[in-house]
């Protein structure tokens, strides 16, 4: 849906009436969109020869698991009848191959066309999750608290104009769909649509394996609902039938090759191009032997933190599933500066937490210096080989580091955030963890 | 004890050459004794180019034995054929000793010594005065030229351009195998062709056979058959990615790169023609079996050095030391939030 009929929906809102009128904030939601879809449109259109040279090859913005050139070229084998997940270079879920099939046939813009309207559509998500957010029953604020509401309008923009998100849009990374059922899934959850999460959760989990995690936050969510929309035990085994379902489907269409070539691909590092995580020249110098036990250190690390911190912040199951996105952005095995930018679109959502921030200064420094670092190091190792890899890898290490500074500041935020609700009269006085 | 051609094989000679090749070649052929079934043929193929006034001899009178310093024997006993053919002009050379057949194949004389029937010691060459003037070479019908284009350490392309220096169309297969860190995006595969004094016109393979490659599997192959147009050079381009390579895989002078073997354009020649530019060993061979009147001519061309990025190498531990840091930095602090509770810093607030 094209974004510019936005103007005859106002976003979703509860009964009660909200502070600000709610047609101004649609206007302004819309007009937001509409320029950020105008701007991506017009850099594909007026600009394509200046993103291929410049960003379309670049590691950090697009990864062997989701990079477009890869895609076209399974594209181009299926289209001649050998079979993409045979060897080569494609990586991606046949969900992908299924969605762009129709798409290789076209012209060039369509495919430009689908990108801007799923950018729209992730930032329209995010706008509707922050009004669904502000007008959530479990929105409390304790007296004397000043607020600064975070508008819809003002999510969407900030996630639209993120120089990350655009990028990663440009050079036409399919992590924007992952994003989208990710964001889907949160949507769909809180709103208490369960079956309509799982299925977007299931989605999410086939185009980038992490955001399987996301199932915890999303029955903690329909746990939670009014009406009872489902319980823990029910979501997760609705999850393991769709995401079951589909692969029946992919092994029915395409072999059971297919599963070796994506899922277990990503999980055992099997293409060592650099990204900007960690694991890459990890695994370029350990040694074979203990190849197999430091893939499982890490995979375990990545993705046993889904129902711990599901639990710790089961109140807030929004926030923890935008903790579990930052934890996917920071050591999923081929990251992004795309999944950053998801990780930030979602932080808006809880501004409320800006003013409990410890280290704001630091994480930002790291990240602004690892994300500009990066591409310069590269350039010295690669382009014109005077650096090495050491140069390149240590900005990633800034660049996650960063990310972790964030992720745990986030997580100190909240949690004081809470006692301060909870003990209003301690919000004066220092307060340490034992 | 060597017997046969092992006898005349000696390296003191042979690698004070002008040109040599080696090749060992190993296909599927149709059972030559005709029960149909394929079998496996292996061939070993050794091409020099001597100057007899290298080794101090006179151009116009030269004897093998002088040549190769070795004098002939036996031939090998396991041997089905043994046999010695010399590609002569028609006239201008005498051979001695007489040897046993010669047969006309496409302009040239070629004599044929049996070394099972006869036991030759020596054969000697004597080139009349004027003779020397009439044989002329002239390049053959394709050649194949192939370079690697790209600046960079991590992506690249390779461009193939075959040339038809004859008026006719020829069709060729093109054989392109790149190793698996050279990952080759088949969809890039660009062909056009450039007639003498026409604009250039897309290609389009009647036949191509595409396997992609498997990481530390299988290479890449990429086979082609190609139509190419009279007296015209003919352009293949495609791009290739880079992949990194584990500590381990890289070779000991990492920074030497990788070579990538050739690609092979073959053609078949037909020997009954009789063309200038038919190869020395077709029109042996011809002589030879009677029955195969083609030849598949082979042309290969040049390798080039793929070097790919390296990583540290004096940094394993390093590394791997802090990786694990960040990771348990990470997981230190986000196990801390997530299991302790917060407890005011104030004594006295305790106590009441």
């Amino acid at each position: 849906m094209p974004p510019n009929t936005q103007q005859g929906r106002p976003p979703k809102q509860a009964e009660d009436s909200a502070v600000q009128p709610t047609q101004t904030e649609a206007t302004r939601l819309a007009y937001v969109l509409m320029v950020g879809s105008t701007v991506r449109l017009l850099a594909f259109v007026i600009f394509p020869s200046l993103i291929s040279t410049y960003l379309s090859g670049r590691v950090e913005l697009s990864t062997p698991v989701t990079s477009y050139k890869r895609l076209v070229e399974g594209l181009h084998l299926s289209a001649h009848a050998v079979s993409p997940y045979d060897g080569g270079v494609f990586h991606q879920s046949p969900l992908l191959l299924l969605l762009f099939k129709p798409l290789y046939y076209l012209p060039s813009i369509f495919t430009d066309l689908l990108y801007t309207v799923a950018d729209a559509f992730v930032a329209l998500m995010l706008a509707k999750l922050a009004a669904l957010k502000a007008n959530s029953a479990s929105q409390v604020s304790f007296l004397g608290e000043t607020r600064f509401v975070c508008m819809p309008s003002v999510v969407a923009m900030l996630y639209l104009f993120n120089p990350l998100t655009l990028g990663t849009t440009l050079v036409k990374s399919t992590i924007v769909f992952s994003h989208l059922a990710v964001v889907g899934s949160l949507y769909f959850g809180l709103q208490g649509r369960t079956n309509r999460a799982v299925a977007c959760a299931a989605v999410a989990a086939h185009l980038s394996l992490y955001p399987a995690m996301l199932i915890a936050p999303i029955s903690l969510m329909a746990d939670g609902c009014q009406r009872r929309c489902g319980s823990i035990v029910a979501t997760v085994a609705k999850f393991t039938m769709a995401v079951g379902l589909l692969h029946v489907l992919f092994v029915a269409m395409f072999g059971s090759e297919y599963f070796g070539a994506t899922i277990d691909f990503t999980v055992r590092v099997a293409d060592l191009q650099p990204n900007v995580g960690l694991f890459w020249y990890f695994f370029t110098e350990v040694f074979d032997e203990f190849r197999l036990f430091y893939f499982v250190v890490f995979q375990l690390t990545a993705l046993g933190f889904a129902v711990p911190v599901s639990w710790r912040f089961r109140q807030d199951p929004l926030f923890a599933a935008t903790f579990l996105v930052g934890i996917i952005s920071a050591l999923k095995s081929y990251p992004a500066w795309g999944d950053l930018a998801l990780f930030l679109g979602l932080l808006p959502l809880f501004e409320e937490l800006l003013k409990y921030l410890q280290f704001m200064f630091l994480s930002a420094n790291l990240l602004i210096y690892g994300i500009a670092l990066a591409p310069v190091f590269w350039y010295l190792w690669i382009e014109q080989g005077s650096g090495n890899a050491n140069f390149f890898y240590a900005a990633t290490l800034v660049y996650v580091f960063g990310q972790i500074t964030l992720l745990f500041d986030l997580g100190t935020a909240k949690l004081r955030r809470d006692l301060d609700i909870q003990r209003p009269e301690m919000r004066t006085r220092t307060v340490i963890q034992e | 004890s060597k017997s046969g051609i092992g006898m005349l094989l000696n390296p003191h000679r042979l690698y004070n050459m002008h040109f040599h090749s080696m090749s060992v070649s190993l296909d599927s052929v149709p059972d030559p004794a005709g029960s149909g079934k394929p079998v496996l043929r292996y061939r070993q193929l050794l091409s020099v180019v001597l100057d007899p006034l290298a080794f101090g001899l006179r151009n116009s009178s030269w004897s093998l034995s002088e040549l190769m310093d070795r004098r002939l024997g036996a031939a090998c006993p396991v041997a089905s054929r043994s046999t010695i053919r010399v590609v002569a002009p028609d006239v201008g050379l005498h051979i001695t000793p007489k040897p046993d057949s010669a047969s006309k194949v496409a302009g040239h004389l070629v004599h044929t010594f049996d070394m099972q029937k006869r036991n030759v010691e020596d054969i000697a060459f004597t080139f009349e005065p004027d003779a020397g003037s009439a044989h002329k070479s002239t390049l053959p019908a394709v050649a194949a030229y192939r370079y690697v284009t790209g600046h960079g350490g991590s992506s690249g392309g390779v461009e193939s351009s075959i040339v038809n220096r004859h008026a006719v169309p020829i069709t060729v297969k093109y054989l392109d195998t790149l190793p698996w860190y050279l990952r080759v995006y088949s969809h890039t595969l660009v062909i056009s062709s450039v007639p003498e004094g026409a604009p250039s016109v897309v290609l389009r393979p009647t036949r191509a056979i595409f396997t992609p490659a498997i990481d530390r599997g299988r290479p890449s192959s990429m086979e082609l058959e190609l139509e190419l147009p009279p007296n015209s050079r003919t352009i293949l381009r495609y791009d290739f990615d880079k992949g990194f390579l584990r500590y381990t895989e890289h070779p000991p002078d990492a920074n030497r790169g990788f070579n990538i073997a050739p690609a092979v354009v073959s053609y078949n020649l037909s020997t009954a023609d009789s063309t200038d530019d038919q190869p020395l060993f077709c029109t042996a061979n011809a002589a030879l079996l009677q029955k195969s009147k083609e030849c598949t001519v082979h042309v290969y061309t040049e390798l080039f050095l793929a070097s790919l990025p390296t990583p540290d190498f004096s940094m394993p531990y390093n590394v791997v030391s802090i990786s694990c840091t960040i990771l348990a930095l990470f997981f230190g602090r986000v196990f801390n939030l997530l299991t302790r509770d917060f407890v005011v810093l104030n004594k006295e607030q305790a106590h009441q």
